[in-house]
């Protein structure tokens, strides 16, 4: 499948849209599925800190917690405060109502993905 | 090839720790088994500990998912390595893991089945006393008679590495009150299983995972 090309991706399966030196993130479908039934969503809060490559939260699916790695550095500005008690916009809009933050970007990760990369990447991890 | 590594019986604190450890090491896999001593309790990654201050043992957070286990006589196990060895998915892992352990269990002459992926999904986490083995949803390990035999959580971190760790409480005989979980006493004399099955469980394990190539993990 062919994921949007609007934005890029992190190996362990974030995304991030960034417009105008405000990053969008949240995890892909690929993501999403390989985790299953989502259960809990822990995001930080307006005005922290994330770093790229470090984790910015975490979820739990069947009896499993998950890190969730942020593509970029920068100030937290926006939650999606909804998210976490309507988990199932994770598996039905991944790449929409399903964002998780909103960073004021001061740095990318050297690591982002373009869409035909990461599709390849999910495509050989089979 | 799997690494077996020895047998410990320390804190709840002392052992979850160690578990990090494996988590944040280089073995492709490793198992154990352990003990926490004195009997206690630990509580899952987001559940609130202080709710199981009253049963006056000592309360552990651990960094895995799912509800409470009272600890108290049981074979409690850990398997850890790469996501590439040991599955790809939350399912895949646990049906590596708690599939090797239903055969071992099957061999010693305790029965169980693995409930599978049309079980019921896990529910989300409630506000108080929420035990573990008051439900079983899908991948757990139930008896027989349908009480919840083995439960089972994990971690997963993608970076630096793409690592997984996965836990787990087999009771041999029943914490208080927790009438409403399976035991191996139920069907069999529990001395011979402590014996005999941290083995039988490796042993079922390296024949899931096969050799391993290091170089290419």
């Amino acid at each position: 499948m062919s994921r949007p090309d609007d934005r890029r991706y992190l190996k362990s399966h974030e995304w991030c849209k960034n417009e105008d030196g405000t990053a969008s993130i949240g995890i892909t479908d690929h993501a999403v599925a390989n985790l299953s039934d989502l259960v809990f969503l822990d995001l930080p809060s307006v005005g922290s800190a994330v770093t790229a490559g470090e984790s910015f939260g975490e979820v739990e699916s069947v009896k499993a917690v998950s890190d969730l790695y942020s593509p970029v550095s920068g100030e937290v500005i926006e939650v999606n405060e909804a998210l976490p008690d309507s988990l199932d916009t994770l598996g039905t809009d991944a790449f929409g109502a399903g964002w998780m933050i909103k960073v004021k970007v001061e740095s990318e990760s050297p690591d982002l993905l373009d869409a035909s990369a990461y599709d390849k990447m999910v495509e050989a991890e089979g | 090839m799997l690494t077996h590594a020895p047998f410990q019986e320390s804190s709840a604190e002392t052992e979850l720790a160690f578990d990090q450890t494996l988590l944040d090491g280089a073995e492709p896999a490793v198992f154990r088994t352990y003990r926490f001593t004195p009997s206690s309790i630990t509580v899952g990654r987001f559940q609130d500990a202080a709710a199981f201050a009253d049963f006056g043992v000592p309360i552990a957070r651990r960094r895995t998912g799912g509800g409470a286990i009272w600890h108290h006589d049981e074979c409690t196990f850990a398997v850890a390595g790469d996501a590439s060895i040991l599955g790809s998915s939350t399912d895949a892992i646990f049906e590596l893991v708690h599939g090797a352990l239903v055969d071992a269990l099957a061999e010693l002459g305790v029965q169980s089945r693995m409930i599978g992926h049309e079980g019921p999904a896990p529910h989300p986490r409630a506000a108080g006393i929420d035990w573990c083995f008051a439900k079983a949803c899908r991948y757990d390990l139930v008896a027989p008679d349908g009480r919840k035999l083995v439960g089972g959580a994990q971690r997963r971190v993608r970076r630096p590495k793409d690592r997984v760790l996965i836990h787990g409480s087999i009771p041999f005989s029943r914490a208080p009150g927790q009438d409403f979980s399976a035991a191996i006493e139920d069907q069999c004399d529990p001395a011979r299983i402590r014996e005999e099955l941290p083995e039988a469980f490796a042993s079922q394990l390296r024949t899931r995972i096969g050799p391993t190539n290091p170089e290419s993990c």
